[in-house]
């Protein structure tokens, strides 16, 4: 039992962790709290789905979709958005106040296409086998979820630390003038990094999809309220802080449903956010005034 | 002797406010020239100009026959126009390695003969490669903003007061690197407050006040030219 809710937690906390890296590299290298990133989200969700409804792709093409989609919604959410603002040195909240205006466009106009309902995969386009290990019973779905989160964090991190664009990364986000004296084309990874981001938040809709089976317009909202405060917990723009806060996020929702009960799972969780938070209001890595990647 | 960068005309506006207000200057290939001036005269902002950070309003930057105006901050880098900026700069969160590793970001030679160079330049640096960046000294740090720099082969070094804060031992330190540094054919542009220590490296001098030059000459010149440098530069 403890074992199964493990896996369940994990799994979880994998996807968290994957919406909550793309919303701390946005905060952290654009220096901008994107609030359009659930609706970002909810988008790779719609993609993968129509994927496999309307073109009758595999799982993992329509995963491959998904990210297509995000990742050029991620480049126009710059282009059109981030951009602009940036060169008229827009106030903090400006930027803020857009992509909430952006969101509610987005998930508007879902509805508007898709209908308000709730969607779901065909049943035979989702894998239903079953892996049986010691007593914990993982689905292949489950599994293919936590692999995926888990290589693309694993890839993430690695082209962070030890590649060329990684450290540009890094330094950009620490300072955007020293970047631009280094030589680094600033505007252009700008916009790398809301495509990067956008398509992490992309995939995370995509498995958040598959693991609930639902897809929804309005799937972003509480995805970017837990996405938000996992992203306080870890310290805001803090890489293995967002790693952590959302994994602690998955353990603490999946725990409080299996030992306390489902209708306090949101309460027990938040509720243990807000205490952490009491006792290091900066999160659990660095000062939450500090911007890095 | 040849220019290696004109400025032609140059004014460059912050908003209503004219911070540089039409100046001619020259840097000779192979020279170590200096700009000086009190606080506030538009001697940084003239710098953050040539390296794109900041916009001309009007005038021309020409160098070697590139005209540097319109270019994006990163490209005046690749044509060879590399600065040490006011307050260094360093990437704090970054190992030293991490931060000399950047300098020669827009480079697809192998930089792996250059990086060694440097590091014999800077041995302090040698020591402390893997640590952050942030942990360094002031002059530490200094030597890794110019070790950075150097990483990118300029072909013009423009540094932004680096005797800023640090030591009198660190500062003659700094500069005779730089006399090395230019010894060895490197064309140097060097914002100072410190009007002496510069005059003496230097080959030649503009100085500038209220966003104008009002002054060029020699360094020697200037350097014993005792009224001009109480004048000008109240040292």
């Amino acid at each position: 039992m403890l074992a199964q809710q493990f896996i369940n937690a994990i799994s979880l906390g994998g996807v968290y962790a994957l919406f909550a890296l793309g919303f701390t590299l946005i905060f952290g290298v654009l220096g901008i709290v994107n609030l359009a990133h659930g609706a970002v989200f909810m988008l790779g969700a719609y993609s993968a789905l129509h994927a496999v409804i309307l073109l009758r792709l595999p799982l993992m093409a329509a995963i491959l979709a998904a990210i297509v989609t995000t990742g050029a919604a991620g480049w126009l959410l710059d282009k059109l958005i981030f951009a602009p603002l940036r060169a008229r040195d827009a106030p903090h909240l400006a930027p803020m106040i857009a992509t909430i205006g952006l969101a509610i466009c987005l998930s508007s106009s879902v509805e508007g296409f898709f209908g308000a309902q709730n969607l779901r995969f065909p049943v035979e386009a989702l894998p239903t086998e079953t892996l049986s290990l010691g007593g914990i019973r993982i689905t292949w779905l489950e599994l293919q979820i936590v692999l995926l989160a888990f290589v693309l964090m694993g890839i993430l991190m690695w082209c962070l630390k030890q590649t060329r664009i990684g450290r540009a990364l890094r330094g950009l986000a620490e300072s955007p003038k020293a970047a631009a004296l280094l030589g680094i084309d600033v505007e252009g990874l700008f916009r790398f990094t809301s495509v990067l981001a956008s398509l992490l938040g992309g995939v995370a809709g995509v498995l958040i999809a598959l693991y609930t089976n639902a897809v929804f317009p309005l799937m972003g909202q509480p995805m970017l309220h837990k996405g938000i405060a996992v992203v306080i917990l870890g310290g805001m723009g803090d890489i293995r802080g967002a790693l952590l806060g959302g994994f602690f996020l998955g353990f603490a929702e999946v725990f409080s449903v299996a030992y306390i009960g489902s209708t306090m799972r949101d309460a027990v969780a938040f509720g243990l956010l807000f205490a952490i938070l009491l006792l290091r209001p900066d999160g659990l890595f660095g000062k939450a005034t500090q911007r890095r990647a | 002797m040849n220019t290696l960068l004109q400025v032609t005309g140059l004014h460059v506006h912050y908003g209503a406010i004219e911070a540089v207000k039409g100046i001619d200057l020259s840097l000779a290939q192979g020279r170590i020239t200096a700009l000086l001036g009190a606080n506030g005269a538009g001697k940084s902002t003239t710098l953050l100009t040539l390296s794109g950070l900041v916009r001309a309003s009007e005038g021309s930057i020409d160098f070697d026959g590139v005209e540097l105006r319109e270019l994006a901050p990163h490209q005046i880098v690749s044509h060879g126009v590399v600065q040490v900026p006011e307050g260094r700069e360093i990437l704090t969160t970054l190992t030293v390695r991490e931060n000399l590793l950047l300098g020669g970001y827009r480079r697809h030679d192998n930089i792996a003969a250059d990086f060694k160079n440097v590091l014999e330049w800077f041995p302090r640096l040698n020591e402390r490669l893997d640590g952050a960046a942030g942990n360094l000294s002031g002059g530490e740090q200094q030597m890794l903003a110019i070790a950075r720099a150097l990483m990118a082969q300029p072909r013009l070094l423009v540094l932004d007061e680096p005797s800023m804060g640090l030591a009198p031992l660190l500062v003659r330190e700094i500069f005779k690197i730089l006399r090395e540094l230019n010894a060895g054919g490197l064309t140097i542009f060097l914002v100072e407050q410190n009007a002496r220590q510069a005059l003496k490296i230097a080959h030649h001098a503009y100085v500038m006040e209220n966003g104008k030059l009002v002054l060029s000459a020699p360094a020697a010149d200037m350097l014993n030219n005792s009224k001009v440098v109480e004048a000008y530069l109240g040292a």
